[in-house]
C-alpha cells in the first residue's frame, strides 16, 4: 500500500514537470482555460440589448407617434426610421436592423400594426417579437383606458430579471430587482400587486424573490 | 515559381493523404458528424415545455385557463399539485419548468374584471424563461380578449421573414456549416507543416529546389480541394437533410465559401509552422478556431447582443463574416455582393494571412 503511494507520487511528479516544463503548454494549460471563462461568460447571451428597429409610419398621426414613443420608452429598442417599406426591407436584408414596425396611413382608424422581425436569427426574433407586441398591447390598453381583466403575474426563481449572466455592477436589493432587463414586467398599468399573500417564495433562495413588492414596484 | 515544382509538391502531399486512411476518413467523416451533432443538438425552440399547475378552486374557469395552457404548443401539463411546497420542490428539482397558480377566488376576481394568475418560471435556463413568459403573456392576452368579446384595441400581426415559423434550426444550420469548416479546416493544415518538421521531412526538402512559396501553394492546394468537397457535402446535407432552403445562388455560395475555406487554411497553415509539432499544433487551432467559431461568429449568439468590447473582438474571427454570409445565401437569398463587406473584410484576411505565413516560412530554411 505504502509502496504504491510512493509510486504514484513519483508518477505524478514526473507528469507535472513533463506539463510544465514546456513553456508553451504551460502558457496552453492556464491561459485558454482563463479566456474561456470570460468569452463565454459574455459572449454566450441571448439577452437582446438596445434592438435595431426599423420605422416606417405612413400615418404620421399624433397616436402612431405616442405609439412609437412607447416603444422607445423602455430603453430596449432604438428606432430607425424609413420612408418606405422597400427601404426598411434593404435595411433588414443587410441585417442593420432586427425588425420593422409599420404603421399603414389608416393607423388609428384601421388599428392594426405590422411586426416584422428577421427570422435568421430566430431566438432573437422571438424576443423581440414577443416584447414588442407586449408593449404596444399594453400602450393600447392604456390608450383606451382598459385595465386587462386577468393579469399574469410572473415571477422568474433563481434568476428574477432573467439574466444570462448575473451582474455584479449594480448595487444589490431593491435596486436590482427592481429594474428588468427586458421589459416584460415594466408597468403593466402602474399598479400595486395585490398578491402578497401567495407569492410563495423556494427555500433558500434570498429575500428579495419572496417579497412580491420589489420585483413588481411600479416605475 | 515553378509550376512543376508546385504539382510534384501536390503529388506528393496527395499521397500523404490518400496513403493514411484513417485521417482521411476523419477529414470526411467529421464534417458531417459535427453537422448532425450540432444541428441536431443546438435547439432553441421551445415546444411542450413541462407545467406544473396548482389549481386551488375546481371551477369551470379554471379549468377554462388551464385547458388553455396546455393546448398551446408551448406549454403541457405534466402534472397536479395540491400544495405550494409540492410546486415548489418539482420546479427546484427541474421536473417542470414552469408552475401556473390558480387562486381559490380566480372566478370571483374574474367576474369584477380584475384576476390574476401567478406564473413561476426557472430562471436557471434565462432564455427559456423569457420564451416562456412571451409565450404565457400572449396567451393571456388573447383569454382577455376572448372573454371581453370585443376586439383588441390595437391588432399586431408578426411575422418573421426568411423565416416564417422561426425555427431555429433554420437559422443554426447555416452557421453550423461555417463552425465545422473553421475547425476542420483549420485542424487538418495546422498538422501538415508541423508532421514535416515532426518527421524531419523538412531536411529533405531543403536538400530540393523548392521556394517556400511552392512549398506552401503545394502543401495548401489539396487540402482546400477536400475542403471545398467537404463544404459541398455539408451545404448537401443543409440543404437535404435539414430541409434548409437555399435561396441564394450555389455559385456565390461557392465562391464566399472558396474564401472562407482560403482563410481558415492559411491560418491553420501558420499555426503549423508556430507550433513546430503536431501537438500543439492540433490544440491551438482548435483553440483559436472552434471556440470563436462558436461564440464570436453569431452563429447562435447575436453579436449585437454582446458588450461592445467583444463586438470589436469579432472583427478578426473570419467565421464572424461567413456565417453572416452563409445566412444571407442561405435564408435571405441575397447576392453578397449586397453586403460586400463582409467579402472584402474575408479577402483582406486572406491576402494578410497569406503574407504572414509566406514570411513565416523563410524560417523553414527552404530557398526563399
Amino acid at each position: 500500500m505504502i509502496g504504491s503511494v510512493v509510486r504514484l507520487r513519483a508518477l505524478l511528479t514526473k507528469e507535472f514537470r513533463h506539463l510544465l516544463r514546456d513553456p508553451r503548454m504551460r502558457f496552453f494549460v492556464i491561459v485558454p482555460p482563463l479566456i474561456q471563462l470570460m468569452v463565454f461568460g459574455y459572449a454566450a447571451t441571448f439577452d437582446v440589448r438596445e434592438a435595431q428597429v426599423g420605422v416606417v409610419d405612413y400615418a404620421h398621426t399624433f397616436q402612431s407617434r405616442k405609439l412609437l414613443s412607447s416603444v422607445t420608452a423602455g430603453g430596449h429598442f432604438q428606432l430607425q426610421y424609413f420612408d418606405d417599406m422597400s427601404n426598411a426591407a434593404d435595411a433588414m436584408n443587410r441585417g442593420s436592423i432586427q425588425a420593422i414596425v409599420h404603421l399603414a396611413s389608416e393607423f388609428p382608424r384601421q388599428p392594426v400594426v405590422q411586426l416584422i422581425a428577421d427570422g435568421s436569427d430566430s431566438n432573437s426574433a422571438q424576443i423581440v417579437v414577443g416584447q414588442l407586441s407586449q408593449i404596444i398591447q399594453e400602450y393600447a390598453q392604456q390608450a383606451n383606458g382598459l385595465q386587462q381583466a386577468v393579469r399574469l403575474d410572473e415571477r422568474t426563481w433563481y434568476n428574477p430579471n432573467m439574466e444570462d449572466r448575473e451582474h455584479r455592477d449594480g448595487s444589490a436589493g431593491c435596486d436590482h430587482a427592481s429594474y428588468s432587463h427586458d421589459g416584460g414586467t415594466r408597468t403593466r398599468d402602474g399598479h400595486t400587486r395585490k398578491t402578497a399573500g401567495y407569492a410563495g417564495g423556494a427555500p433558500g433562495i434570498p429575500d428579495r424573490q419572496n417579497d412580491p413588492g420589489s420585483l413588481h414596484r411600479p416605475v | 515559381m515553378k509550376l512543376q515544382h508546385v504539382r510534384a509538391m501536390i503529388r506528393k502531399e496527395w499521397w500523404h493523404l490518400m496513403r493514411d486512411s484513417r485521417s482521411l476518413a476523419l477529414i470526411l467523416l467529421m464534417p458531417l458528424m459535427l453537422l448532425f451533432l450540432f444541428g441536431y443538438a443546438v435547439r432553441l425552440d421551445i415546444s411542450e415545455a413541462p407545467l406544473g399547475v396548482l389549481q386551488e378552486a375546481l371551477d369551470a374557469q379554471s379549468d377554462d385557463i388551464i385547458a388553455r395552457f396546455d393546448a398551446s404548443h408551448a406549454f403541457h401539463v405534466v402534472a397536479r399539485f395540491h400544495d405550494r411546497q409540492s410546486l415548489r420542490a418539482s420546479l427546484q428539482s427541474g421536473q417542470i419548468r414552469a408552475g401556473l397558480v390558480v387562486p381559490y377566488d380566480y372566478a370571483r376576481q374574474l367576474q369584477h374584471r380584475n384576476a390574476t394568475l401567478q406564473l413561476l418560471l426557472d430562471g436557471v435556463d434565462a432564455n427559456t424563461a423569457r420564451l416562456l413568459r412571451n409565450y404565457a403573456t400572449a396567451l393571456v392576452n388573447d383569454y382577455t380578449l376572448s372573454l371581453s368579446g370585443n376586439s383588441a384595441p390595437i391588432r399586431v400581426k408578426d411575422r418573421s421573414w426568411f423565416n416564417e415559423g422561426r425555427e431555429s434550426r433554420l437559422a443554426i444550420v447555416p452557421g453550423v456549416i461555417a463552425v465545422v469548416m473553421a475547425v476542420i479546416g483549420a485542424l487538418i493544415t495546422s498538422l501538415t507543416i508541423a508532421r514535416e518538421i515532426e518527421y524531419g521531412n523538412l531536411v529533405m526538402l531543403r536538400t530540393t529546389p523548392l521556394t517556400r512559396g511552392e512549398f506552401l501553394l503545394g502543401k495548401l492546394l489539396p487540402y482546400i480541394l477536400i475542403g471545398m468537397a467537404d463544404l459541398l457535402l455539408a451545404v448537401g446535407a443543409a440543404v437535404y437533410i435539414f430541409d434548409v432552403p437555399l435561396r441564394g445562388s450555389l455559385v456565390s455560395l461557392t465562391l464566399v465559401s472558396f474564401l472562407f475555406v482560403l482563410v481558415v487554411m492559411l491560418q491553420g497553415s501558420l499555426i503549423s509552422m508556430i507550433a513546430g509539432n503536431q501537438m500543439l499544433a492540433s490544440q491551438i487551432s482548435l483553440v483559436s478556431t472552434f471556440l470563436p467559431a462558436f461564440l464570436l461568429s453569431g452563429f447562435i449568439f447575436a453579436i449585437q447582443n454582446m458588450p461592445i468590447a467583444l463586438q470589436y473582438l469579432t472583427y478578426i474571427v473570419p467565421a464572424r463574416y461567413y456565417v453572416a454570409l452563409s445566412k444571407l445565401i442561405f435564408l435571405k437569398g441575397i447576392s453578397p455582393l449586397l453586403v460586400w463587406t463582409e467579402v472584402a473584410a474575408l479577402l483582406v484576411m486572406a491576402l494578410l494571412l497569406a503574407r504572414v505565413a509566406f514570411m513565416r516560412a523563410s524560417r523553414l530554411g527552404l530557398l526563399p
